[in-house]
């Protein structure tokens, strides 16, 4: 009887140590599991920051890019708008000259401008004769004697005709050579050959006055 | 007698053996299950992320626009106030502008 005790007794130590081992196969499984099921967690997670990271400053290169590219954009916009204002202000004043320079105020300075402007174009062609042709309106503008003085003075020899001609719309064509040579000596022509020093100036003195306007 | 305790032995031992090996297959089962669901939540959670981060992109790239208009106007608006002062001095300089331009042309012809 004793020996059957004792046979089932060890059975049951063999069954239950069995019994113990495949319980710890499926806890230890288990347990795996959920390693695994975090080691995938925090591997997502991680790629996850970087991707979202990548993402987000690509975002907000191109955000600054938008932004500078408005910004420029504007800035061309407004110099453009502020550089065509100056050029038509420019024309503006040039035609204000052009009708105004033969008024009281300024006539004075009008009469040095030219005689000086034809006294050095005299003195730079070489010439022995010429003829200047003057309008109707520009004739008052120019002292033939001071000029002829003038040029004694410096010893030219040149041969001086004035011609009225109601067809030159500048103040006075030098024409020498038979016809062959002719210099404008309009005040617009003046302002032509001096363009951008006029432009800077008046930029400087009227267009930006009280205030930056560059 | 103990002939028979053996054999009862290594019947028990064969069985248990036997359902080990299946415990073991059950296991290495739910661990195939976990790499399976592993990779469904590391798909699951990199999506969800990356929607979020494009979202948050979307609102950055947005934002920019919308600042971007405003800094044009700002600009635009202080160019036409430069522009509306240029032209009151040009309306209001016109004597003195003339005047300049006669005092060019007489320096450049007379020096």
């Amino acid at each position: 009887m004793n020996k059957v005790i004792n046979l089932d007794s060890l059975l049951e130590t063999i069954e239950g140590e069995y019994e113990r081992q495949k319980k710890m196969i499926i806890d230890k499984a288990k347990e795996d599991y959920e390693k695994i099921l975090q080691k995938y967690r925090d591997e997502a997670d991680r790629r996850a920051r970087e991707e979202v990271n990548k993402i987000v400053e690509e975002a907000k290169r191109k955000a600054g890019l938008i932004l500078q590219k408005k910004i420029s954009e504007a800035e061309l916009n407004a110099k453009w708008e502020l550089l065509k204002d100056k050029e038509e202000a420019f024309k503006y004043i040039v035609d204000k000259f052009l009708e105004k320079v033969y008024e009281k105020q300024y006539l004075e300075m009008a009469k040095e401008v030219l005689f000086w402007h034809i006294y050095r174009t005299l003195k730079t062609l070489n010439i022995e004769k010429c003829v200047i042709r003057v309008n109707e309106k520009s004739k008052k503008l120019i002292d033939k004697d001071s000029l002829r003085k003038k040029l004694k003075e410096d010893g030219l020899k040149i041969q001086l005709s004035f011609k009225e001609d109601k067809s030159i719309n500048g103040e006075a064509i030098i024409e020498a050579l038979e016809g062959k040579l002719r210099v404008d000596c309009s005040f617009r022509e003046m302002i032509a050959k001096d363009e951008d020093l006029i432009k800077k100036l008046l930029n400087e003195k009227i267009f930006e006055k009280e205030g930056d306007q560059r | 007698m103990e002939k028979k305790v053996f054999e009862s032995i290594i019947e028990i031992e064969n069985k248990k053996k036997s359902e080990i090996e299946e415990v073991l297959r059950e296991a290495e089962e739910i661990r195939r299950k976990a790499e399976v669901e592993g990779k469904r939540i590391y798909e699951e959670i990199i999506n969800k992320r990356t929607e979020e981060g494009k979202d948050e992109a979307r609102k950055i790239i947005l934002e920019a626009e919308r600042k971007s208009e405003i800094e044009y106007k700002r600009i635009m608006s202080e160019a036409e106030e430069k522009r509306k002062k240029l032209r009151e001095n040009v309306k209001n300089c016109e004597e003195e502008a003339i005047s300049e331009i006669l005092k060019i042309l007489l320096e450049r012809w007379k020096e």
